[in-house]
């Protein structure tokens, strides 16, 4: 199988939430579970007024996962299509992944009275079936796209800006200084 | 988790913008070259339904969210075997949200489990209020309240029994006709004069009655998009928002008029940036501008414009530089602004609450109207428009709700007849009660007591202005009933409780131009709740025990496919077909005219005048502020605005919700950080609000999205996080009454735990 990404584009996202609520309806999640996708609200005073953007946060599938390396039940492996992907057969909820992560992508749930590791599976289980991903799907700014390697760069070509460490990829035609930290 | 998260939302979006980024779109528009081009576009990753396969074991049946009033065509999935809905999605053939769907309708199956849902009519046995109840037969229920209806009104007269609605949970206005067949004129909401009313007695005043030109939009065709007063993102997410955003991202600029940085102005172009309460004022300092150099449309406005030399000369003292200092806006902006949307070819203007909750909200309303006649954007492609009938029965209009079946005498006794004729007489689209004076007078009891009343739909306790006086009114009444989804405060001060059912055990036909301008969109049962009933059925019951059952029908059943008859439709078969469809019309105008005395849009309303209601749109300044009332301002020196909408939330509802309450768990204070650190608040904090009407509790949200002399609460929270505590009565909007909710002072000051 090809490689699958998920292409986040910041100029098209206002924060109106619906990635956040489609992901916990899809994968059946409660409110006192952690949020595998979420939208935060970044403000700024500007020169002449204020500025906002926002930001949908989910796992970025690294190149280089750090809560797959602290993992002391090997339970996070990469799938055959370069996702970063949690085995919950294997799973304890110790939560070192949690604490691992930087960008507070991966966080614990309860299943069956059990805690288990939570995070973006990019919905294998709609894709399989034919479905687009929650999240894309009802993005009310048509902010997330994702797609297999082949029609990758035609996707990326419009943004100068991009930013990624793995196969989630934010874009912008706006955000200049994107991601340089 | 949460605090890496923000640290890395930061990080990630820094401080470096493009300077192109969208400079060509503005230029291009006021140029008149920009043609942007449309075609509904399909999700990049979508697939047919044959494509698609759905769970082992799941079905999956096709409906309308009704969580909101933009209603959105949605798939609902079930357990093939026992029925149970197991989730609602958005719809990705749907031609009005292609997909999306916004929280609210993403989690709409907590109105079907939640453990709080009623589902058998109670009966109060402990005192009011307590919440100690009984449940009942519907016919015990139903025989109860309508014998209490006849006896009251044969005691106390027409006027002494009142039917209260809210959003009533799906569009129809059966219960209006109940309340004019059965001839009671104390019918009201807690909406009306504070949403929608204001705009659409400005539409029937202005262009006709029923021709909604400022409340139709053509999304897809406009060059320009002013956004005046509304939040599409959060408040329209899955239909007309998503629609803006696509119409942004090919070309069309985009305006927003608000004084906080809401999720769709932070998407703006131009970000208008005005002081709550000057919405008159920006509209007539644009008005100014387009006539001063000569920008409006005058062929337009000689064919069809009644008013214009009368208008011109009215707006003669609202100068740019006036109106940037009523406004707080700043020259520059309000002038590029109104450039934009008077040099480009097609502009649709979108109005919403906002105007209608201002201080002078007919006014506001008229204003815009004037705005949007004068630069031709009436019934062109992409400009402010009419729908098409679909064909079936309309429910907007005085023949449907049976106006003229209430003798004038007992509309006369309708609370504050003379003094709101245009919210109470015939120019309102339904003729209705002054609810403040509605609410004193159950007080007071005079000039006639009012001690009985049905409340459909609506939590009258949190969500009317004044609330404390309005949860001391509610006590004074002997009998009281209550149709709702759950146990609301206001349900636990009734006699008699009805359990109604949500849109997800109910059909519907929903035609409302806030819907969709080329759709009749046919909403359909999944599920049953107990003993839940439709409203309309509960409606018909009533009316056959009321004596009025011929102008009713057997039940929701027949009333729809009743509404659908002129189609040569059935409901089944309507449903079967999922929407009716009628290509939004252009140039009708041209044809039909408009509806006025003088066959013309008045500019100079010759109808308003008729009510002794000021023809030409005026400014003046809110009701307290630095203009009206300085000495106030020293004690209360912010300004209010209650008018942030949620995603969370439709008014009141939704707060039973965990996956909602979890995006807003409380009642939160928009407040810029500068205002909150002098007055020694923190981020989170717990804040007291006072005002001269009351205070409120609630937690400070650091926003430099507002000024600093202005902070923003969110109604619907009931108890002391009840922000509608702090809204001042006494003084109304001239003509329909409106209460100033947004633009009146406050003072905010920090809560130790």
């Amino acid at each position: 199988m090809e490689n699958c990404y998920l292409i986040i584009n910041i100029d098209r996202c206002w924060g109106c939430r619906s990635c956040q609520v489609a992901c916990k309806v899809e994968h059946g999640l409660t409110d006192k579970d952690s949020r595998p996708m979420e939208a935060i609200r970044v403000e700024m005073e500007g020169e002449s007024c204020a500025t906002c953007e926002a930001v949908p946060l989910t796992c970025m599938h690294c190149d280089d996962p750090k809560c797959a390396s602290v993992c002391p039940q090997e339970a996070i492996y990469r799938d055959e299509e370069g996702l970063v992907q949690v085995d919950e057969a294997k799973c304890v909820g110790c939560g070192l992944c949690s604490k691992a992560c930087p960008y507070g992508a991966i966080g614990l749930k309860t299943v069956s009275g059990k805690r288990k590791a939570s995070k973006c599976d990019m919905c294998r289980d709609r894709r399989s079936r034919g479905f687009m991903t929650s999240c894309e799907q009802h993005c009310t700014g048509g902010a997330i796209v994702s797609c297999g390697e082949g029609r990758l760069q035609e996707m990326l070509s419009p943004f100068p800006y991009k930013w990624s460490t793995g196969k989630t990829i934010y874009v912008s035609q706006k955000i200049s200084s994107l991601g340089k930290f | 988790m949460d605090s890496k998260r923000k640290d890395f939302a930061h990080k990630l979006i820094g401080s470096g913008r493009a300077a192109a980024f969208r400079s060509d779109v503005i230029e291009s528009i006021m140029n008149g070259g920009h043609k942007p081009s449309y075609a509904p576009q399909l999700h990049p990753n979508y697939r047919p339904p044959e494509e698609r396969k759905l769970r082992t074991g799941e079905k999956c049946t096709p409906s309308v969210c009704f969580s909101c009033h933009n209603t959105c065509e949605c798939l609902v999935y079930t357990d093939a075997v026992t029925g149970d809905v197991l989730r609602v999605e958005g719809d990705p053939e749907s031609p009005q949200t292609h997909g999306r769907l916004c929280a609210k309708g993403l989690s709409a199956a907590d109105l079907v489990y939640n453990p709080e849902r009623l589902k058998k009519p109670l009966k109060r046995v402990g005192e009011r209020g307590s919440g100690e109840f009984v449940e009942i037969s519907w016919d015990e229920a139903l025989d109860t309240v309508a014998s209490k209806m006849i006896e009251y009104k044969k005691k106390y007269g027409p006027g002494g029994v009142a039917m209260l609605e809210g959003t009533k949970r799906g569009w129809s206005r059966s219960y209006s006709r109940l309340a004019n067949v059965f001839g009671l004129p104390n019918h009201g909401a807690a909406g009306w004069a504070q949403c929608l009313w204001p705009r659409l007695i400005d539409v029937n005043i202005t262009f006709g009655r029923g021709l909604n030109y400022p409340e139709t939009y053509d999304i897809p065709n406009a060059d320009c998009l002013v956004c005046w007063g509304i939040n599409p993102a959060v408040t329209w997410g899955g239909g007309r928002g998503g629609d803006i955003m696509e119409a942004r991202q090919r070309g069309a600029a985009l305006i927003v008029v608000d004084p906080f940085l809401s999720e769709t102005a932070a998407k703006a172009d131009i970000w208008l940036q005005l002081k709550p309460g000057t919405d008159t004022a920006l509209a007539l300092t644009m008005i100014h501008i387009i006539f001063e150099r000569n920008l409006q449309d005058q062929e337009f406005l000689d064919s069809y414009a009644y008013g214009t030399e009368e208008l011109r000369k009215a707006v003669e003292p609202y100068t740019l530089e006036w109106g940037s200092r009523i406004t707080g806006v700043d020259e520059e902006t309000i002038l590029k602004a109104t450039l934009l949307y008077a040099s480009a070819d097609s502009a649709s203007l979108l109005r919403c609450l906002a105007v209608d909750q201002q201080h002078d909200s007919i006014q506001a309303c008229r204003a815009l109207s004037c705005l949007i006649t004068i630069t031709g954007n009436i019934g062109k492609p992409g400009s402010n428009n009419i729908c098409s009938s679909r064909g079936e029965r309309k429910q907007d209009t005085l023949d449907f709700i049976r106006y003229k079946d209430m003798p004038k005498d007992v509309e006369k006794l309708r609370c504050g007849y003379d003094e709101f004729p245009l919210l109470t007489q015939e120019f309102s689209p339904v003729p209705t009660a002054h609810m403040p004076t509605f609410w004193e007078q159950v007080i007071s009891g005079k000039p006639y007591r009012i001690p009985c009343a049905l409340i459909f739909g609506s939590n009258a306790k949190v969500i009317y202005t004044n609330a404390t006086l309005v949860e001391e009114a509610l006590k004074h009444f002997e009998f009281l009933a209550v149709s709702d989804l759950f146990l609301t405060p206001t349900a636990k001060m009734a006699d008699i409780v009805f359990p109604a059912s949500s849109w997800l055990e109910r059909n519907n036909v929903i035609s409302s131009f806030q819907t969709c301008n080329t759709c009749t969109l046919i909403e359909q049962k999944v599920t049953t709740v107990g003993e839940a009933r439709d409203d309309i059925d509960i409606v018909c019951e009533l009316a056959k025990r009321l004596g009025v059952a011929d102008s009713f029908w057997p039940s929701q059943a027949e009333f729809y496919d009743w509404i659908l008859e002129p189609t040569g439709l059935t409901f089944r078969e309507a449903a079967a077909r999922r929407r009716l469809y009628a290509p939004q019309p252009y140039g009708k105008h041209k044809t039909d005219g408009f509806k006025t005395p003088s066959g013309k849009i008045e500019l100079y309303s010759t109808l308003a005048e008729s009510k002794g209601v000021t023809p030409l749109p005026y400014y003046t300044p809110s009701f307290q502020g630095d203009e009206a009332t300085p000495e106030l301002k020293k004690e209360y020196p912010l300004i209010m605005s209650t008018g942030r909408h949620e995603v969370a939330f439709r008014h009141t509802e939704n707060r039973q919700n965990p996956l909602l309450l979890e995006l807003n768990p409380y009642a939160t204070l928009d407040i810029n950080p500068h205002t909150a650190m002098s007055l020694g608040i923190s981020d989170g904090q717990k804040v007291l609000i006072e005002s001269t009407a009351g205070k409120a509790y609630a937690r400070a949200r650091y926003t430099v999205g507002l000024r600093r002399d202005v902070v923003q609460g969110i109604a619907g929270w009931a108890g002391d996080q009840n922000i509608n505590r702090t809204v001042p009565w006494g003084k109304y909007a001239e003509g329909v009454g409106t209460v100033c909710a947004r633009g009146y002072l406050c003072r905010v000051s920090p809560v130790e735990e």
